[in-house]
């Protein structure tokens, strides 16, 4: 029920300064940041974090997709909260900016169409990575994350959106 | 550099602290969560005889702030100005030298990044070249 998922604020996204903008979306709604951090990643990690990539899209998507995470510094962050990867996909959007609605991230800060991208030779600006499924979360923060930069720590959340009672704090423990 | 204290993760503030910082047209060069070592409550813990206290104490101490390495001209005005309004839920570098010394204090090198945001882009790119396709990179 109360999972952890991986969110990225993709190179383009830190480049054009959005970075707050979208923190605010988990935040408003009550998730936890339970790590965060900025990294520029290499392609050898890139090539983990797309490890799926290749086989599923190809090669030239892949080295597209690897070109623009590897391209500036990206913010990873930990969400926890109630389905928590379910809930953040759906604040993030569909992939295509185009098709994303209004109130999404993706809608709110990108409007590009895969047709687009594909004449500029580039894998979609669509701001914002976020973990497809709960394996893919255990498995991404797990890669992005080490235990120690990840914090269980008792928040007013707990107790105002999900009426955890102070005795559930107490007891609450560093989970991965 | 700035610090989104505890108070300021618990408040769901760290987003608006962030979106300042960008609006300003500064570039974050560093950024992580962690959890600082929080000297006066370690003083209440040794203090406090109550275990269930004890207890709500330890737990507050693991609650992490965001530490945020800020670069441009105007970082220190603009941490003056997050400090007027966020008070004692942020910790500001009072000076363009203490922050250089607080970032190397708490930032490894390989935690601090050069890099363009769209701003410096525009600025470097030659836009009269020909084969320009709205392409950033």
């Amino acid at each position: 029920m109360i999972e952890k998922t991986l969110l990225l604020v993709k190179p383009d996204g830190v480049q054009r300064g959005l970075t707050g903008e979208i923190i605010k979306r988990f935040e408003n709604v009550g998730l936890k940041i339970v790590g965060m951090k900025m990294v520029w990643i290499d392609e050898e990690f890139g090539a983990k974090h797309y490890s799926d990539v290749k086989a599923r899209r190809g090669e030239k998507v892949f080295n597209a997709v690897l070109g623009l995470i590897t391209m500036g510094p990206v913010v990873a962050i930990v969400l926890e909260g109630v389905d928590s990867v379910e809930v953040v996909r759906k604040i993030c959007g569909p992939t295509e900016p185009k098709a994303a609605l209004p109130g999404t991230i993706r809608g709110d800060f990108a409007h590009v169409s895969y047709a687009y991208s594909d004449t500029v030779d580039e894998a979609i600006r669509n701001v914002v990575h976020a973990s497809g499924t709960k394996e893919e979360a255990r498995n991404e923060i797990a890669l992005w994350f080490k235990d120690d930069e990840l914090h269980a720590y008792p928040s007013v959340q707990d107790i105002h959106i999900l009426h955890y009672k102070a005795a559930h704090i107490k007891r609450m423990k560093p989970t991965k | 550099m700035i610090i989104a204290k505890p108070a300021a993760i618990n408040g769901g503030l760290v987003n608006e602290i962030l979106a300042i910082i960008e609006a300003s047209g500064l570039k974050i060069i560093g950024l992580k969560a962690e959890v600082l070592d929080v000297h006066h409550l370690e003083k209440d813990l040794h203090k406090e005889k109550d275990s269930s206290k004890k207890k709500l104490l330890e737990e507050a101490a693991r609650i992490p702030s965001v530490l945020i390495a800020v670069e441009g001209s105007t970082a220190v005005a603009v941490g003056k100005k997050i400090k007027e309004k966020y008070d004692w839920k942020v910790h500001v570098s009072a000076s363009e030298e203490v922050g250089k010394y607080e970032i190397t204090r708490f930032f490894k090198e390989n935690e601090l990044f050069d890099y363009n945001k769209v701003g410096d882009l525009l600025e470097k790119m030659d836009l009269r070249e020909k084969d320009f396709k709205g392409n950033f990179r």
